[in-house]
Protein backbone atom coordinates (compact mmCIF):
# COMPACT_ATOMS: atom_id res chain seq x y z
CA UNK A 1 0.00 0.00 0.00
CA UNK A 2 2.45 2.54 0.87
CA UNK A 3 4.10 2.26 -2.36
CA UNK A 4 1.19 2.64 -4.22
CA UNK A 5 1.13 5.76 -2.05
CA UNK A 6 4.84 6.87 -2.98
CA UNK A 7 3.26 9.99 -4.88
CA UNK A 8 2.28 11.53 -1.26
CA UNK A 9 6.07 11.35 -0.37
CA UNK A 10 6.02 12.11 3.74
CA UNK A 11 2.21 12.43 3.34
CA UNK A 12 1.87 8.47 2.02
CA UNK A 13 1.89 7.44 6.17
CA UNK A 14 -1.33 9.88 6.70
CA UNK A 15 -2.80 9.18 4.25
CA UNK A 16 -3.07 5.15 4.75
CA UNK A 17 -4.43 6.92 8.73
CA UNK A 18 -7.17 8.59 6.94
CA UNK A 19 -8.36 5.59 4.60
CA UNK A 20 -8.09 3.31 7.41
CA UNK A 21 -10.99 4.90 9.78
CA UNK A 22 -13.00 4.74 6.87
CA UNK A 23 -16.30 2.49 6.97
CA UNK A 24 -16.52 -0.30 5.37
CA UNK A 25 -19.22 -2.15 6.73
CA UNK A 26 -22.25 -3.26 4.52
CA UNK A 27 -24.92 -1.58 4.22
CA UNK A 28 -28.81 -3.40 4.77
CA UNK A 29 -31.30 -1.45 3.11
CA UNK A 30 -34.88 -1.39 4.08
CA UNK A 31 -37.21 -4.15 2.54
CA UNK A 32 -38.99 -1.23 1.35
CA UNK A 33 -36.83 -0.89 -1.19
CA UNK A 34 -37.08 -4.20 -3.18
CA UNK A 35 -41.25 -3.69 -2.41
CA UNK A 36 -40.99 -0.35 -4.11
CA UNK A 37 -38.88 -1.66 -6.89
CA UNK A 38 -41.38 -4.51 -7.78
CA UNK A 39 -44.30 -3.01 -7.11
CA UNK A 40 -43.54 0.18 -9.81
CA UNK A 41 -42.42 -2.97 -12.69
CA UNK A 42 -46.06 -4.64 -11.65
CA UNK A 43 -48.01 -1.23 -12.57
CA UNK A 44 -45.95 -0.60 -15.21
CA UNK A 45 -46.48 -4.05 -16.67
CA UNK A 46 -50.09 -3.69 -16.22
CA UNK A 47 -49.78 -0.16 -17.77
CA UNK A 48 -48.11 -1.74 -20.81
CA UNK A 49 -50.85 -4.84 -21.07
CA UNK A 50 -53.33 -2.04 -20.66
CA UNK A 51 -52.19 -0.12 -23.75
CA UNK A 52 -51.51 -2.84 -25.64
CA UNK A 53 -55.33 -3.96 -25.42
CA UNK A 54 -56.81 -0.31 -26.11
CA UNK A 55 -54.11 -0.74 -29.06
CA UNK A 56 -55.39 -4.24 -30.49
CA UNK A 57 -58.94 -2.98 -29.47
CA UNK A 58 -58.90 0.43 -31.32
CA UNK A 59 -60.57 0.44 -34.83
CA UNK A 60 -57.51 2.33 -37.05
CA UNK A 61 -58.09 1.37 -40.46
CA UNK A 62 -60.69 0.27 -42.48
CA UNK A 63 -60.37 -3.44 -43.68
CA UNK A 64 -59.45 -2.38 -47.08
CA UNK A 65 -56.79 -0.20 -46.09
CA UNK A 66 -55.23 -2.67 -43.49
CA UNK A 67 -55.99 -5.16 -46.34
CA UNK A 68 -54.00 -2.94 -48.89
CA UNK A 69 -51.13 -1.86 -45.75
CA UNK A 70 -50.77 -5.68 -45.07
CA UNK A 71 -50.55 -6.39 -48.72
CA UNK A 72 -48.23 -3.88 -49.44
CA UNK A 73 -46.42 -5.40 -46.69
CA UNK A 74 -43.29 -3.87 -48.29
CA UNK A 75 -40.52 -4.80 -46.11
CA UNK A 76 -41.96 -6.99 -44.21
CA UNK A 77 -42.17 -9.88 -47.31
CA UNK A 78 -44.18 -12.72 -46.10
CA UNK A 79 -43.02 -15.69 -47.65
CA UNK A 80 -46.73 -17.41 -47.42
CA UNK A 81 -45.77 -20.53 -47.39
CA UNK A 82 -45.53 -23.76 -45.02
CA UNK A 83 -42.44 -25.10 -43.48
CA UNK A 84 -41.26 -27.88 -41.55
CA UNK A 85 -39.79 -26.75 -38.35
CA UNK A 86 -35.92 -27.64 -38.84
CA UNK A 87 -34.32 -26.66 -35.57
CA UNK A 88 -35.20 -23.25 -35.68
CA UNK A 89 -34.68 -21.97 -32.48
CA UNK A 90 -37.82 -19.84 -32.69
CA UNK A 91 -40.86 -22.21 -31.74
CA UNK A 92 -41.12 -25.29 -30.43
CA UNK A 93 -40.41 -28.64 -32.30
CA UNK A 94 -43.79 -30.18 -33.93
CA UNK A 95 -45.37 -26.65 -34.49
CA UNK A 96 -46.44 -25.17 -37.40
CA UNK A 97 -44.46 -22.08 -38.58
CA UNK A 98 -44.38 -20.04 -41.43
CA UNK A 99 -41.62 -18.65 -43.26
CA UNK A 100 -41.36 -15.07 -43.02
CA UNK A 101 -38.60 -12.78 -44.91
CA UNK A 102 -37.34 -9.54 -42.86
CA UNK A 103 -35.41 -7.02 -45.08
CA UNK A 104 -34.04 -4.10 -44.12
CA UNK A 105 -32.19 -1.21 -46.04
CA UNK A 106 -28.95 0.05 -44.06
CA UNK A 107 -26.29 0.63 -46.50
CA UNK A 108 -23.98 1.71 -44.05
CA UNK A 109 -23.91 -1.15 -41.54
CA UNK A 110 -21.45 -3.15 -41.21
CA UNK A 111 -23.98 -5.84 -39.67
CA UNK A 112 -27.70 -6.22 -38.79
CA UNK A 113 -29.48 -8.37 -36.47
CA UNK A 114 -33.37 -9.20 -35.84
CA UNK A 115 -34.21 -9.58 -31.90
CA UNK A 116 -38.00 -9.68 -30.82
CA UNK A 117 -39.93 -12.25 -28.35
CA UNK A 118 -39.19 -14.84 -30.85
CA UNK A 119 -35.22 -14.57 -29.92
CA UNK A 120 -36.38 -13.63 -26.66
CA UNK A 121 -35.03 -9.63 -26.99
CA UNK A 122 -31.71 -11.70 -27.52
CA UNK A 123 -29.10 -8.06 -27.59
CA UNK A 124 -27.26 -9.94 -30.21
CA UNK A 125 -29.83 -10.89 -32.22
CA UNK A 126 -30.44 -12.98 -35.29
CA UNK A 127 -28.02 -11.79 -37.91
CA UNK A 128 -29.27 -10.70 -41.18
CA UNK A 129 -27.65 -11.87 -44.71
CA UNK A 130 -26.16 -8.77 -46.68
CA UNK A 131 -25.79 -6.22 -47.72
CA UNK A 132 -26.74 -6.94 -51.46
CA UNK A 133 -25.57 -4.34 -53.81
CA UNK A 134 -28.33 -1.62 -52.75
CA UNK A 135 -27.79 -1.85 -49.20
CA UNK A 136 -30.34 -4.44 -48.91
CA UNK A 137 -30.29 -6.69 -45.82
CA UNK A 138 -32.31 -9.50 -45.40
CA UNK A 139 -33.49 -12.80 -43.11
CA UNK A 140 -35.78 -15.98 -43.30
CA UNK A 141 -36.99 -16.73 -40.07
CA UNK A 142 -39.83 -19.66 -39.19
CA UNK A 143 -42.28 -17.98 -36.93
CA UNK A 144 -45.74 -19.20 -35.54
CA UNK A 145 -48.71 -17.39 -36.54
CA UNK A 146 -49.38 -14.65 -34.19
CA UNK A 147 -48.34 -11.23 -33.65
CA UNK A 148 -44.50 -10.62 -33.23
CA UNK A 149 -42.84 -7.27 -32.03
CA UNK A 150 -39.23 -6.87 -32.86
CA UNK A 151 -36.30 -4.64 -33.57
CA UNK A 152 -33.52 -4.50 -36.01
CA UNK A 153 -30.07 -4.00 -34.48
CA UNK A 154 -27.51 -2.38 -36.44
CA UNK A 155 -23.57 -2.58 -35.98
CA UNK A 156 -24.36 -4.52 -32.87
CA UNK A 157 -25.40 -1.38 -30.59
CA UNK A 158 -28.53 0.65 -32.52
CA UNK A 159 -32.17 -0.27 -32.14
CA UNK A 160 -34.14 0.36 -34.80
CA UNK A 161 -37.89 -0.32 -35.80
CA UNK A 162 -38.51 -1.44 -38.99
CA UNK A 163 -40.24 1.80 -40.79
CA UNK A 164 -41.29 -0.34 -43.61
CA UNK A 165 -43.47 -2.51 -40.84
CA UNK A 166 -47.40 -1.99 -41.31
CA UNK A 167 -47.61 -1.18 -37.74
CA UNK A 168 -45.47 -0.27 -34.32
CA UNK A 169 -46.17 0.14 -30.81
CA UNK A 170 -44.81 1.58 -27.58
CA UNK A 171 -42.85 -1.08 -26.22
CA UNK A 172 -43.82 0.08 -22.34
CA UNK A 173 -40.18 1.18 -21.93
CA UNK A 174 -39.88 4.50 -24.16
CA UNK A 175 -38.71 2.35 -27.35
CA UNK A 176 -41.00 1.24 -30.19
CA UNK A 177 -41.48 -2.04 -31.63
CA UNK A 178 -42.00 -2.93 -34.83
CA UNK A 179 -45.45 -5.25 -35.04
CA UNK A 180 -45.35 -8.39 -37.47
CA UNK A 181 -48.94 -10.45 -37.97
CA UNK A 182 -48.01 -13.89 -39.23
CA UNK A 183 -51.33 -15.25 -40.44
CA UNK A 184 -52.74 -18.81 -39.71
CA UNK A 185 -51.48 -21.46 -42.69
CA UNK A 186 -54.73 -22.83 -44.95
CA UNK A 187 -54.61 -26.39 -45.19
CA UNK A 188 -54.29 -27.15 -48.76
CA UNK B 1 -45.03 -14.46 -7.96
CA UNK B 2 -41.08 -15.34 -7.63
CA UNK B 3 -40.96 -16.33 -3.94
CA UNK B 4 -42.90 -19.04 -4.65
CA UNK B 5 -42.13 -20.46 -8.06
CA UNK B 6 -39.02 -23.50 -8.12
CA UNK B 7 -36.02 -22.34 -9.85
CA UNK B 8 -32.80 -23.93 -10.25
CA UNK B 9 -30.67 -23.18 -7.51
CA UNK B 10 -28.79 -19.81 -8.78
CA UNK B 11 -29.76 -18.77 -12.14
CA UNK B 12 -27.22 -16.79 -13.84
CA UNK B 13 -28.05 -13.20 -14.47
CA UNK B 14 -28.16 -13.63 -18.00
CA UNK B 15 -30.87 -16.53 -17.29
CA UNK B 16 -33.04 -14.12 -15.04
CA UNK B 17 -32.98 -11.15 -17.78
CA UNK B 18 -34.18 -13.57 -20.24
CA UNK B 19 -37.18 -15.13 -18.08
CA UNK B 20 -38.08 -10.97 -17.49
CA UNK B 21 -38.35 -10.32 -21.13
CA UNK B 22 -39.93 -13.49 -21.73
CA UNK B 23 -42.99 -11.83 -19.80
CA UNK B 24 -42.02 -13.41 -16.10
CA UNK B 25 -41.40 -9.62 -14.94
CA UNK B 26 -41.80 -11.56 -11.38
CA UNK B 27 -38.27 -12.95 -11.70
CA UNK B 28 -36.51 -9.17 -11.30
CA UNK B 29 -36.61 -10.03 -7.52
CA UNK B 30 -33.89 -12.01 -8.22
CA UNK B 31 -31.83 -9.21 -9.52
CA UNK B 32 -33.17 -6.65 -6.75
CA UNK B 33 -32.24 -9.41 -3.93
CA UNK B 34 -29.08 -10.15 -5.86
CA UNK B 35 -27.76 -6.26 -6.13
CA UNK B 36 -29.94 -4.00 -3.79
CA UNK B 37 -27.10 -3.87 -1.13
CA UNK B 38 -23.81 -4.78 -3.78
CA UNK B 39 -24.19 -0.90 -4.37
CA UNK B 40 -25.87 0.49 -1.35
CA UNK B 41 -22.51 1.25 0.45
CA UNK B 42 -21.30 2.99 -2.36
CA UNK B 43 -24.72 5.15 -2.68
CA UNK B 44 -24.40 5.80 0.69
CA UNK B 45 -20.91 7.14 0.87
CA UNK B 46 -21.84 8.96 -2.58
CA UNK B 47 -25.04 10.99 -0.80
CA UNK B 48 -23.97 10.87 2.58
CA UNK B 49 -26.95 8.98 3.79
CA UNK B 50 -28.66 6.01 3.90
CA UNK B 51 -32.03 7.10 3.15
CA UNK B 52 -30.86 9.22 -0.12
CA UNK B 53 -29.03 5.94 -0.88
CA UNK B 54 -32.14 3.90 -0.55
CA UNK B 55 -33.40 5.99 -3.29
CA UNK B 56 -31.07 6.01 -5.38
CA UNK B 57 -30.64 2.63 -5.30
CA UNK B 58 -34.57 2.34 -5.99
CA UNK B 59 -34.51 4.20 -8.72
CA UNK B 60 -31.73 2.85 -10.71
CA UNK B 61 -32.89 -0.63 -10.65
CA UNK B 62 -36.84 0.81 -11.81
CA UNK B 63 -34.42 2.26 -14.18
CA UNK B 64 -32.94 -0.85 -14.84
CA UNK B 65 -35.87 -3.27 -15.52
CA UNK B 66 -37.00 -0.68 -18.04
CA UNK B 67 -33.84 -0.57 -19.67
CA UNK B 68 -33.27 -4.23 -19.73
CA UNK B 69 -33.34 -5.39 -23.22
CA UNK B 70 -30.62 -2.63 -23.68
CA UNK B 71 -28.17 -4.46 -21.35
CA UNK B 72 -26.31 -6.11 -23.95
CA UNK B 73 -23.74 -7.89 -22.10
CA UNK B 74 -26.07 -9.73 -19.36
CA UNK B 75 -23.31 -11.70 -18.48
CA UNK B 76 -21.88 -8.18 -16.80
CA UNK B 77 -25.25 -6.91 -15.81
CA UNK B 78 -23.81 -6.22 -12.26
CA UNK B 79 -21.42 -3.59 -13.77
CA UNK B 80 -24.56 -1.99 -16.39
CA UNK B 81 -26.40 -1.51 -12.87
CA UNK B 82 -23.30 0.19 -11.39
CA UNK B 83 -23.47 2.61 -14.42
CA UNK B 84 -27.01 3.29 -13.74
CA UNK B 85 -26.18 3.50 -10.19
CA UNK B 86 -23.27 5.95 -10.71
CA UNK B 87 -25.39 8.08 -13.02
CA UNK B 88 -27.99 8.03 -10.04
CA UNK B 89 -25.54 9.65 -8.13
CA UNK B 90 -24.79 12.23 -9.87
CA UNK B 91 -27.67 13.45 -11.15
CA UNK B 92 -29.24 13.51 -7.62
CA UNK B 93 -26.10 15.28 -5.98
CA UNK B 94 -26.17 17.98 -9.07
CA UNK B 95 -29.95 17.92 -7.77
CA UNK B 96 -29.44 18.47 -4.76
CA UNK B 97 -26.08 21.10 -5.05
CA UNK B 98 -27.10 23.78 -3.35
CA UNK B 99 -28.52 22.20 -0.32
CA UNK B 100 -25.77 21.93 2.78
CA UNK B 101 -23.76 18.78 3.36
CA UNK B 102 -24.68 16.57 5.80
CA UNK B 103 -21.83 14.71 7.46
CA UNK B 104 -21.57 10.54 6.54
CA UNK B 105 -22.87 8.92 10.19
CA UNK B 106 -19.63 7.09 11.47
CA UNK B 107 -22.39 4.82 13.68
CA UNK B 108 -18.73 3.25 15.20
CA UNK B 109 -17.70 6.83 16.63
CA UNK B 110 -20.99 6.61 17.75
CA UNK B 111 -20.98 3.74 20.37
CA UNK B 112 -17.86 4.32 22.70
CA UNK B 113 -16.87 1.52 24.55
CA UNK B 114 -16.81 1.50 28.46
CA UNK B 115 -13.42 0.46 28.35
CA UNK B 116 -12.22 4.18 27.61
CA UNK B 117 -14.63 6.61 26.37
CA UNK B 118 -12.56 9.56 25.83
CA UNK B 119 -10.18 7.24 23.28
CA UNK B 120 -13.58 6.24 21.52
CA UNK B 121 -14.76 9.74 21.03
CA UNK B 122 -11.36 11.28 19.65
CA UNK B 123 -12.04 8.23 17.60
CA UNK B 124 -15.01 8.73 16.36
CA UNK B 125 -14.54 12.43 16.48
CA UNK B 126 -11.59 12.07 13.51
CA UNK B 127 -13.77 9.20 11.35
CA UNK B 128 -16.77 12.01 11.19
CA UNK B 129 -14.59 14.69 10.12
CA UNK B 130 -12.69 12.39 7.88
CA UNK B 131 -16.48 11.23 6.51
CA UNK B 132 -17.41 15.32 6.31
CA UNK B 133 -13.97 16.16 4.30
CA UNK B 134 -14.74 12.86 1.94
CA UNK B 135 -18.37 14.42 1.15
CA UNK B 136 -16.82 17.76 0.62
CA UNK B 137 -14.39 16.58 -2.46
CA UNK B 138 -15.26 17.08 -5.79
CA UNK B 139 -17.72 14.35 -7.04
CA UNK B 140 -16.09 12.75 -9.29
CA UNK B 141 -12.77 12.39 -6.99
CA UNK B 142 -14.65 10.84 -3.99
CA UNK B 143 -16.38 8.58 -6.15
CA UNK B 144 -12.69 7.15 -7.24
CA UNK B 145 -11.16 7.08 -4.09
CA UNK B 146 -14.83 5.54 -2.53
CA UNK B 147 -14.21 2.71 -5.23
CA UNK B 148 -10.31 2.03 -4.59
CA UNK B 149 -10.28 2.21 -0.58
CA UNK B 150 -14.10 1.60 0.75
CA UNK B 151 -15.06 -1.30 -2.34
CA UNK B 152 -11.73 -2.43 -2.55
CA UNK B 153 -11.94 -2.79 -6.24
CA UNK B 154 -8.30 -3.02 -8.83
CA UNK B 155 -7.62 0.14 -10.87
CA UNK B 156 -9.16 -1.91 -13.75
CA UNK B 157 -12.17 -2.44 -12.70
CA UNK B 158 -12.61 1.06 -11.48
CA UNK B 159 -11.54 2.45 -15.14
CA UNK B 160 -13.87 0.05 -16.79
CA UNK B 161 -16.72 0.98 -14.43
CA UNK B 162 -16.43 4.80 -15.07
CA UNK B 163 -15.58 3.78 -18.45
CA UNK B 164 -12.12 6.19 -18.41
CA UNK B 165 -8.66 4.43 -18.83
CA UNK B 166 -6.34 4.10 -16.14
CA UNK B 167 -3.63 6.53 -16.64
CA UNK B 168 -6.75 9.06 -16.33
CA UNK B 169 -7.86 7.15 -13.08
CA UNK B 170 -4.66 7.72 -11.33
CA UNK B 171 -4.41 11.05 -12.40
CA UNK B 172 -7.85 11.55 -10.94
CA UNK B 173 -6.94 9.50 -7.92
CA UNK B 174 -3.84 11.71 -7.24
CA UNK B 175 -5.84 14.41 -7.30
CA UNK B 176 -8.44 12.72 -4.77
CA UNK B 177 -5.87 12.27 -2.16
CA UNK B 178 -4.24 15.27 -2.51
CA UNK B 179 -7.56 17.20 -2.03
CA UNK B 180 -8.63 14.68 1.31
CA UNK B 181 -5.05 15.32 3.07
CA UNK B 182 -5.49 19.48 2.62
CA UNK B 183 -8.92 19.43 3.85
CA UNK B 184 -7.60 16.83 6.83
CA UNK B 185 -4.31 18.92 7.45
CA UNK B 186 -4.54 19.01 11.40
CA UNK B 187 -6.94 16.40 11.77
CA UNK B 188 -5.24 13.40 11.04
CA UNK B 189 -1.14 14.05 11.72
Amino acid sequence: MKQEHEDLGSDAERFERIIGVLDRRSVRLPSTVRAAVMASIRAERSSAWSRAWTWLAAPRLSPLAAGLALAAGIAVLLLLRPAVPSGTPTAPAGSVTVSVRLVFAAPRASRVAVTGDFASWDPKGIPLAGPQGDGIWAVELKLPPGLHHYVFIVDGSEWQPDPNAPSQVEDGFGQRNSVLLVPEQKAS
Amino acid sequence: MYDSVVMSDSPTDADVIARVLDGDTERFAILVDRYQDEFARYAKYMTGSVDEAADIIQESLIRAYRSLRRCQDRANFKGWLFRIVSNQCKTHLARRRRRPVEPLSGEAAETPSAEDPSADAEAGDVRRKVHQALQELPTDQREALVLKYVEDLSLAEIAEALSTSVSALKMRLLRARRELLAKLQGVVT
